[in-house]
């Protein structure tokens, strides 16, 4: 497979800001991820390890999109579950249902990714911390296999400041090609107000990685590259009812543009329109079909035209 | 090689309900402390385990004085588990969670340890590889995890200790718990498991429950006082065993575990079984983390359980 999805899937149950809490829907970044990659191209899969009960869950979406199993490893009896509970600001805390330490178990190895990457793979989606062992691994069989990373930010340093963070960053971003983070992120790390969009991008230009998604949230997101930067506001495709998902869909689709090797305009213009799919309902989108294919590369395109002409 | 003892690692901070304790990080974890147990009377045994890099710093000493195998340990991510452990009066002990929201986010150190621990797979690997007797681990009641390893266990034909892990001791555990039974030949369980997962009050009314549990042996850790060795019918209530100093008793229940697997798959009684395990436990007790030399010990450890053997057997 050209492009794999990487990392953990959580199940999850979704608290609104009014402390309703909704039904259970598939979720976590690998998945979100591989929708957007499903969105964009058949040639993709999943790669991770979970619950012996993510086909119940998972199994007929999975199917029904054409999907290779072939990278899932069933190592415990439970996939992980998360309760996200929003806030008012948008943003959301979570719980994992069945402890963290069974989530620790089913985190995504460097040589799980190894073993799923294929000669015409090119590239992967991983949401990663900071760890330097890990890292170190993934530079080790990225190298061997000329194979291409998306790494979408997560995690702390171990002291939990921004300084050893951004020391930390800083310290492995060059294994990575492609970057995402949003702006809550970025502010912790960089220590610049996250609505100072001007000064983050300034420094993630810095960053030796040939592509950063920079999330902003509901007013949408900037591909960055070290020479430019491109705003795209967020797009909506309908209503949209639930933003879980959108940074990890955003993110994978980002890596699928750019390994196509589309412009900045059109990178962040479909990493939009992911996300506007993936917030038209709770969960993923329900049925990728060759039509919606279709549909989502004309609206990016569009919308990628007019990124343009505006510039 | 004649023994696999797994499982998880951690470096230890210990301090007792006075206030007193550790002033330097102490190598822990169940399978250190179980391979204490077994090391204690052989040397053919060796840790398998995933660690942090940071492990050597703490371990590297210890691994080259006593000769310990290497093959075994992992390196997956930057930092072992590092545990601070605050004892309560009743002897049991618990996380700091003052240090935890200091030094690290709770969250992310249980995932740490998630991240480590050990698969089947981990086992499988080295009991393929070389002729195993027997098998020690500290682990949950996965039904999943438990499937994989009796596929490993029957194919390699080792004996296999389980320690059966806290979380695990609620009574509507139970089913999950008699699945995980069917691979193990030894079992490991203290009182206040024993109390929950029974929902019963006595020692006495836990070992009815343990009697009829489908294991040759079970070891039945009762604190300070000891322990009971339990086969079938059998029942052995074997006193602590005597230690010239009384220093930390983290990581007794591991060590005496690991040390019964050994005796176990030695061949030896019920009553040795129990011996054993005490003796380790003894020698564990008599400073902070884990047995310091081997060497030092070892004629004297197998001098005081004949001692002991030989008394109760009179």
């Amino acid at each position: 497979m050209k492009y794999l999805a990487c990392g953990n899937i959580m199940s999850d149950i979704v608290i609104d800001a009014n402390g309703v809490p909704g039904p259970l829907h598939m979720g976590g970044p690998a998945f979100f991820a591989l929708t957007a990659l499903r969105l964009w191209t058949k040639d993709c899969k999943l790669v991770c390890k979970t619950g012996a009960d993510y086909d119940e869950t998972y199994g007929s979406w999975m199917d029904l999109h054409g999907l290779s199993r072939e990278s899932i490893r069933v190592e415990a009896d439970n996939c992980t579950v998360h309760v996200l509970k929003y806030r008012p600001d948008g943003l959301f805390d979570w719980e994992s249902m069945y402890g963290y330490e069974a989530l620790g178990y089913l985190i995504t190895p460097p040589q799980q990714i190894d073993e799923a990457c294929e000669d015409d793979t090119k590239g992967f989606y991983f949401a990663n911390g900071l760890d330097t062992v890990i890292w170190r691994k993934i530079d080790e069989f990225k190298t061997r296999r000329g194979v291409k990373m998306m790494w979408e930010f997560g995690g702390k340093a171990p002291d939990g400041t921004p300084e050893t963070s951004l020391k930390m960053m800083k310290n492995v971003i060059h294994i990575a090609d492609m970057w995402s983070i949003n702006s809550a992120e970025a502010e912790f790390l960089f220590g610049i107000p996250r609505d100072k969009d001007e000064d983050i991008i300034n420094e993630i230009m810095k960053l030796p990685v040939e592509m950063t998604l920079y999330r902003v949230g509901k007013r949408g997101a900037y591909a960055v590259t070290p020479s430019t930067a491109v705003f795209c506001e967020s797009i909506d495709i309908t209503e949209s009812v639930d933003p879980t998902g959108c940074g990890n869909s955003s993110t994978g689709a980002a890596m699928w543009a750019h390994l196509e090797g589309y412009d900045p305009e059109m990178v962040v213009s479909i990493a939009n329109v992911t996300a506007g799919y993936n917030a038209a309902q709770l969960g993923p989108i329900p049925h990728i079909t060759d039509e919606i294919m279709k549909d989502a590369f004309e609206i990016a395109s569009q919308k990628a035209l007019k990124l343009k002409e505006g510039k | 090689m004649d023994y696999l003892v797994a499982g998880n690692v951690m470096v230890d901070i210990v301090r007792f309900a006075d206030g007193s304790g550790s002033d330097r990080k102490n190598m822990g974890g169940p399978s250190v402390f179980a391979y204490s147990g077994v090391k204690l009377w052989t040397d053919s045994s060796m840790l398998v385990c995933k660690v942090g890099e940071d492990f050597y710093e703490y371990f590297d000493e210890w691994l080259e004085k006593n000769n310990v195998v290497r093959e075994g340990i992992k390196v997956v991510c930057d930092y072992c588990n590092h545990s601070f452990l605050v004892y309560k009066e009743d002897g049991t002990y618990m996380g700091d969670p003052e240090r935890f929201t200091k030094e690290r986010h709770r969250s992310d150190w249980i995932q740490d340890f998630g991240y480590m621990k050990t698969t089947p797979e981990d086992i499988g690997e080295f009991s393929s590889k070389y002729n195993i007797k027997g098998v020690y681990l500290a682990q949950n009641n996965d039904y999943v995890w438990w499937r994989k390893f009796s596929e490993i266990k029957k194919r390699d034909g080792f004996k296999f200790m389980w320690e059966i892990e806290a979380p695990c001791c609620e009574p509507n555990q139970m089913e999950a718990n008699l699945n995980a039974l069917k691979s193990t030949d030894i079992f490991s369980i203290n009182v206040q498991e024993a109390c929950s997962l029974f929902e019963v009050d006595t020692e006495e009314e836990c070992i009815e429950k343990l009697k009829q549990l489908p294991v040759d042996v079970t070891i039945f850790r009762v604190g300070k006082k000891g322990l009971y060795s339990i086969a079938g019918n059998e029942v052995f209530f074997l006193p602590s065993a005597p230690a010239d100093r009384v220093v930390d008793p983290t990581g007794c229940g591991n060590t005496s575990t690991g040390s019964a697997m050994y005796a176990y798959s030695e061949g030896h009684d019920p009553l040795m079984i129990g011996i054993m395990a005490n003796v380790a436990s003894a020698q564990n007790i008599r400073q902070f983390g884990v047995i310091p030399d081997f060497d030092a010990v070892r004629e004297f450890a197998y001098k005081q359980a004949k001692e002991l053997y030989d008394n109760y057997k009179k």
